[in-house]
């Protein structure tokens, strides 16, 4: 019974058209061709129309967790839309053997005014879950939802979260599926909640259901599912075992390029000016800044060990990152700030910040330029793209004035490298740490009596 | 989780492919049937949802839905009494027929605005879960059913006040009504799938349906010369809406034939609206 087939695709494409009107027009189109009876596919591309999903195949078996990812707009939405029967594929076929539940949407069909009990069966109506089995469980839902005493408020006084919550508890309290479709239900809500959902998952794959998981969550997913299906502009471009497949998907061509580095810089640089003004001059529209503050990074420059710029570094090198910067001659001190981010912006990896006199000779003008080192004896940063950040504050006496700021980006590439031992090359994690290995056997006699004489 | 072979057995398959669902027309029917059964719980959510949501920020409530009703008998009365405009004799009072009439219309008009309304209204939902649209559908009949019977309640009353007699042909003009929900029903399914995706339809329906109300008896009586009694043998409506009235009343049929035709014309529409409508739905929520 293992081995039965729960989900089969087959050549599965879908086209979508990306102008309102004529997407009407070829609406109408199909709705005829579905009256009269057609039964071969349109499989040529009408004006502005594009591939959202291209020929697709997989099997699924019982008590698989299969995985889908890939970045935004790549067609896995449009693959579960179409799993579900929501929308019809283009061509191909899709076969599904037993009950299947969504979690695409938490709280579909939520209603403001309505309390948080009628809503769960309004929900589990929607779900297709009869009256009396909500009435069993309302129990579980509730104490999975952790709402409290808010079950008999109307929905409308619910944070987000709480709403989440419900809807998740619902969804997942009340149904036994034989396949499970999951969207990135989970993108709402605090840890502690993503992590009792995840277990709540876990249990359901146990139970011996399908699960089809859709996640930017690469992490998870690879912790989560067997198998991955990776997409790419509606293209499958890996399918298979999970650590595989996440790693094709790390290295599919980086988006962040240099363009999206001067993005980020020049939105930086916008916050700080209107961080600088008053909400007067905000309100008034003044965009220039004011005159007495001189303050600049020039240059940020990535150094090796001999002090040489270089494009690359390995794990455990020597990084020396210098600034160039520019101040009043006023300025008798200085905070530099230097911090390594995940390109993204999403964690700070590490955060170094200093005093500095600026001792640098003037260049004859009206300001003081000079530079900063801040050296990097091992770089611990695993192989992959970072960004370093660098602020550079001068600090007023004046209590009611806020310090100046200025900031720049660069971004910094890590290869793996030649001083870690053979074998101790971690992927896919943002800090290299020296580590070793050592192994043992108990002596048998030592050994607890519970265990007994396990190798 | 172990499993009972047999329940493993009966695992229900479903297919979706490119195919028009209208070549299997054996699996389709059995699907809408399947589903027409199960969606009763959904159709009484649903209802229950947006009845209880109407009345739950108002502070008169309910009582809403009586009030209506009692202004159009109050207003028909005033204009009759004030002489504003005559009007030949009717069979009964004539403000009590103008508002059993009035009650009809609106009941007509209801069913042919509602697969629409549906619609649009379960279309957002039907765009994240897999429903049974037949829900939809029961919800917005059991509103119909809510709303107008309230109102027909109202008239039930008035009958009674005004001591108007109600003969046994009241049970067939039940029969009546529904052909008449059914009539309006198959026109507005037809309408779904291009008044999904156009506006213009939805938009231009309140207009059409209010020149339609003019050309049907309800604010005068059924007119018998020509070229006027057109509006008697033309208008699909007036044969339903009129019998009603006249089986209550005196539980004499008018017009049998055209009715006939009318009531055999609204089953096979109905029908073919309902598939229309159900494989319409997929190739909608995409768009």
């Amino acid at each position: 019974m293992a081995d039965e087939i729960l989900v089969k695709v087959e050549g599965v494409s879908k086209k979508y058209c990306k102008d309102l009107k004529r997407s009407l027009r070829y609406g109408l189109q199909d709705l005829a061709g579905e009256l009269l009876l057609k039964h071969r596919p349109h499989t040529e591309l009408r004006r502005q129309e594009f591939w959202a999903l291209q020929d697709v195949n997989f099997e699924l078996r019982r008590g698989e967790s299969f995985g889908v990812i890939g970045v935004n707009g790549s067609g896995k939405t449009t693959l579960l839309k179409i799993l579900q029967g929501l929308i019809k594929p283009t061509t191909g076929r899709v076969t599904i053997r037993g009950k299947v539940s969504a979690l695409i949407t938490l709280g579909a069909g939520f209603q403001p005014l309505l309390t948080g009990r009628e809503n769960i069966y309004v929900n589990a109506a929607i779900l297709g879950i009869p009256h009396h089995i909500v009435d069993k469980r309302i129990n579980d839902i509730l104490e999975f939802a952790e709402i409290g005493d808010f079950i008999d408020a109307p929905v409308k006084t619910y944070s987000s979260g709480m709403k989440g919550r419900l809807g998740f508890a619902v969804a997942t309290n009340l149904t036994t599926p034989d396949v499970l479709l999951l969207d990135e239900v989970l993108a709402t809500g605090d840890w502690k909640f993503k992590e009792r959902c995840f277990q709540r998952m876990e249990e359901i794959v146990n139970s011996g259901a399908t699960i089809v998981f859709v996640s930017h969550l690469v992490p998870k997913v690879e912790q989560l599912c067997n198998r991955v299906l990776l997409l790419h502009k509606g293209v499958v471009k890996a399918l298979g075992n999970s650590s595989e497949v996440c790693e094709v998907f790390e290295s599919l061509p980086d988006s962040y390029t240099e363009r999206d580095l001067r993005l980020a810089n020049r939105k930086r640089k916008q916050l700080l000016m209107t961080m600088k003004k008053t909400p007067d001059q905000i309100l008034a529209g003044h965009v220039a800044e004011p005159a007495d503050q001189r303050l600049e990074i020039t240059a940020i420059e990535l150094l090796s060990a001999a002090e040489l710029p270089q494009e690359k570094f390995q794990t455990l090198e020597t990084l020396i990152i210098r600034t160039h910067y520019l101040c009043d001659p006023q300025a008798t001190r200085l905070k530099l700030a230097v911090q390594f981010l995940t390109v993204g912006d999403e964690i700070s990896i590490a955060h170094f910040e200093s005093f500095l006199a600026p001792h640098a000779a003037s260049n004859g003008q009206e300001e003081l330029s000079g530079y900063a080192d801040c050296v990097v004896p091992e770089l611990a940063l695993s192989e992959g793209r970072y960004r370093v950040s660098v602020t550079l504050i001068q600090p007023t006496d004046a209590p009611d004035t806020a310090p100046v700021k200025v900031m720049d980006l660069v971004s910094i590439s890590v290869v793996a490298g030649d001083r870690q031992g053979p074998g101790t090359k971690e992927k896919r994690s943002l800090v290299y740490m020296p580590s070793s290995w050592r192994f043992g056997a108990a002596a048998p006699q030592q050994a607890p009596a519970s265990i007994g004489d396990r190798p | 989780m172990q499993l009972d072979p047999k329940t493993q057995e009966t695992l229900p398959v479903v297919i979706y492919t490119h195919e028009s669902r209208l070549r299997r027309p054996g699996e389709l029917f059995k699907e809408i049937w399947t589903d027409l059964r199960s969606s009763k719980e959904l159709a009484w959510q649903l209802f229950y949802r947006k009845i209880s949501m109407r009345y739950r920020q108002s502070f008169l409530g309910p009582l809403w839905a009586f009030i209506p009703p009692i202004l159009v008998a109050l207003t028909s009365t005033f204009l009759r009494e004030s002489g504003v405009f005559e009007v030949g004799d009717t069979t009964i009072p004539y403000p009590i027929y103008v508002l059993f009439a009035t009650i009809l219309w609106q009941i007509f008009s209801r069913s042919l605005d509602m697969p629409l309304r549906a619609m649009g209204e379960g279309l957002a939902l039907l765009r994240t879960v897999r429903v049974p649209v037949e829900g939809l559908l029961l919800a917005a009949i059991a509103e119909l059913v809510f709303d107008q019977g309230i109102q027909i309640l109202v008239l039930a009353a008035v009958f009674a006040i005004f001591h108007v007699p109600i003969t046994w042909g009241v049970i067939p003009a039940v029969g009546a009504l529904l052909l008449l929900i059914g009539f309006g029903m198959s026109l507005g399914l037809f309408l779904v799938p291009i008044g999904s995706l156009y506006t213009d339809i939805p938009s231009a329906l309140p207009y059409l349906t209010r020149f339609w109300f003019f050309l049907t008896p309800i604010l005068y009586p059924p007119p018998t010369d020509w070229p006027y009694s057109l509006l008697v043998e033309l208008n699909p409506v007036t044969p339903l809406l009129l019998n009603v009235i006249n089986l209550t009343t005196t539980g004499t049929m008018e017009n049998v034939v055209t009715f006939t035709a009318i009531s055999l014309l609204t089953v096979v529409a109905f029908v073919v609206g309902w598939v229309i409508y159900r494989v319409s739905v997929p190739l909608l929520v995409e768009r």
